[in-house]
């Protein structure tokens, strides 16, 4: 059971953050792992599949698009959130450009941000979903014109 | 030429005024004669008399030409106004006798122009370290935000509901709600700071006034009457717009603590459409009227003064305009003024 729960990475300098928000994600049965930092980050979504990265965008080691486009590049299905403080049109234009699937403003009410959460993983699921039938579509064709030619 | 020059122009001996040019009577309001008698030492503002009328004295009495001396002082008119002028005076040979020639230039409009930069300036600072103080404030709210969240969740399962006491419910509420007004104190700073153009829309302004209105909450000794006019669809922000109209009615309402009635009217004048919100409350001074639109100035405990500096951005980036009338002890009116055509700022949505 446990194994199908969702996994979220949350990238986050302030420790206080970083952990109520795991806090929190837990009690919503989720897998939650954390990253203080843009290198912490990238090892830890690279030895492990998470379903979706919650990104705060202003790290201390990198930019948090930089991050976002190096995840985006690796783990391109993995749902990407960005968190900021900063909010302006122009943040959030780019992060969307650079590939995040949204963009939230901190404070974030949590109630708000499960949403969104459950949202996109709802997204990425109907996305699987589908590759998975175009897939056995694709087999199907495949198997009819084999025993066709036979 | 010395009499149609665009500088006030004056000479004058002996402390007396003997020769003024049409610019300088238009600056200071006297007749030609009767500045023909004043001694020039009427016309200095008391800051500077004392120093210039030395000046004076000296260059009548030197012997060389001296250079050129400019002061910046405030000229005292007929009426009592006090002008900000350039004053340069130097010592010309007149008749024989030596005299003062005064040019006096009127800065009004210079004044004006560096006043309005250093408010500029001013507020860009404060914009600069809204946006600071601002981030640094999120993250502490959003682990309190969380924490309370999961605190509220928790509870119920560690504790069987009838051991939760009804006080501890009540205190994380307490936190919660705080947490939402320091959430708007920064919210309400960065929209001061921010430059933010309007979306603009196809607008009904009625509309909006009749949606602020079902949100507020008044308490019961305040009445509220709306006289809502056809009015036609205008181009507008309608979130800022109803940030205003939320602002002036939440302030009408403020301002009538032993109750009241607060009127929201609105009417369709050449070129504008009006909405004017309507206390009977505490009203307030001149002085106080003066001063309403500064950022940070407020007459109450709680809130920061931000409220209508905001609402004269919005309402002013709609090409419009607000304006108050206020009797002590009758109440308040706020009117604001937007034009059914927009010529410039902003965006219209849809099109780039």
């Amino acid at each position: 059971m446990a194994k199908n729960k969702p996994s979220i990475l949350i990238v986050e300098d302030d420790t206080n953050i970083r952990e109520t928000l795991s806090t929190i994600l837990q009690q919503k049965e989720y897998n939650t792992d954390t990253a203080k930092n843009g290198k912490e980050a990238l090892q830890k979504s690279q030895a492990k599949f998470f379903n979706l990265a919650l990104l705060d965008i202003k790290l201390p080691d990198m930019e948090g698009t930089k991050l976002l486009t190096t995840m985006h590049d690796n783990q391109p299905k993995m749902m990407k959130i960005m968190i900021t403080g900063y909010p302006s049109l122009e943040n959030a234009i780019e992060a969307l450009n650079l590939g995040a699937d949204a963009y939230i403003i901190k404070p974030v009410k949590p109630e708000k941000l499960l949403a969104l959460i459950g949202e996109k993983l709802e997204e990425q699921r109907q996305a699987e979903k589908m590759t998975e039938e175009k897939v056995t579509e694709w087999i199907k064709t495949r198997v009819r014109k084999i025993e066709h030619d036979i | 030429m010395v009499e149609e020059a665009g500088d006030g122009v004056a000479i004058a001996q002996t402390e007396k005024i003997v020769f003024a040019n049409k610019r300088l009577v238009e600056i200071v309001g006297y007749s030609r004669d009767e500045l023909i008698r004043l001694p020039f030492e009427n016309l200095l503002d008391e800051k500077h008399h004392k120093y210039v009328k030395e000046r004076f004295e000296q260059i009548l009495r030197a012997e060389a030409v001296a250079a050129a001396e400019c002061f910046e002082i405030e000229v005292i008119t007929k009426t009592s106004e006090r002008v900000p002028v350039e004053l340069c005076i130097t010592r010309i040979p007149s008749q024989g006798r030596p005299a003062v020639l005064a040019i006096i230039r009127d800065i009004r409009e210079r004044k004006r122009l560096e006043e309005e930069s250093l408010k500029l300036e001013k507020l860009a600072t404060i914009g600069e370290l809204a946006t600071m103080v601002g981030h640094d404030l999120r993250n502490p709210l959003q682990s309190i935000e969380n924490a309370t969240y999961y605190l509220n969740n928790e509870l119920p399962h560690i504790l069987p509901s009838i051991l939760i006491s009804q006080k501890a419910i009540e205190m994380l509420q307490v936190i919660n709600d705080s947490v939402n007004y320091a959430d708007k104190i920064i919210r309400d700073l960065h929209d001061f700071s921010a430059t933010k153009k309007p979306t603009l829309q196809k607008t009904d302004i009625n509309a909006i006034v009749k949606e602020t209105l079902s949100q507020i909450e008044a308490p019961e000794n305040v009445e509220l009457i709306t006289e809502l006019s056809h009015l036609p669809e205008i181009k507008a922000d309608k979130d800022m717009i109803k940030r205003v109209f939320l602002n002036l009615a939440t302030n009408g309402i403020q301002a009538m603590e032993k109750g009241g009635t607060l009127k929201v009217s609105t009417k369709k004048t050449k070129g504008f459409v009006e909405v004017s919100f309507k206390d009977t409350g505490t009203g307030m001074s001149k002085e106080n009227m003066k001063k309403l639109f500064t950022p940070f100035f407020t007459t109450r405990a709680k809130g920061m003064g931000m409220g209508l500096p905001i609402c004269k951005k919005f309402v002013e980036s709609h090409d419009g305009s607000i304006e108050v009338e206020s009797t002590e002890q009758k109440g308040t009116t706020f009117t604001v003024k937007l034009p059914t055509k927009q010529d410039n700022g902003g965006e219209t949505s849809g099109k780039k």
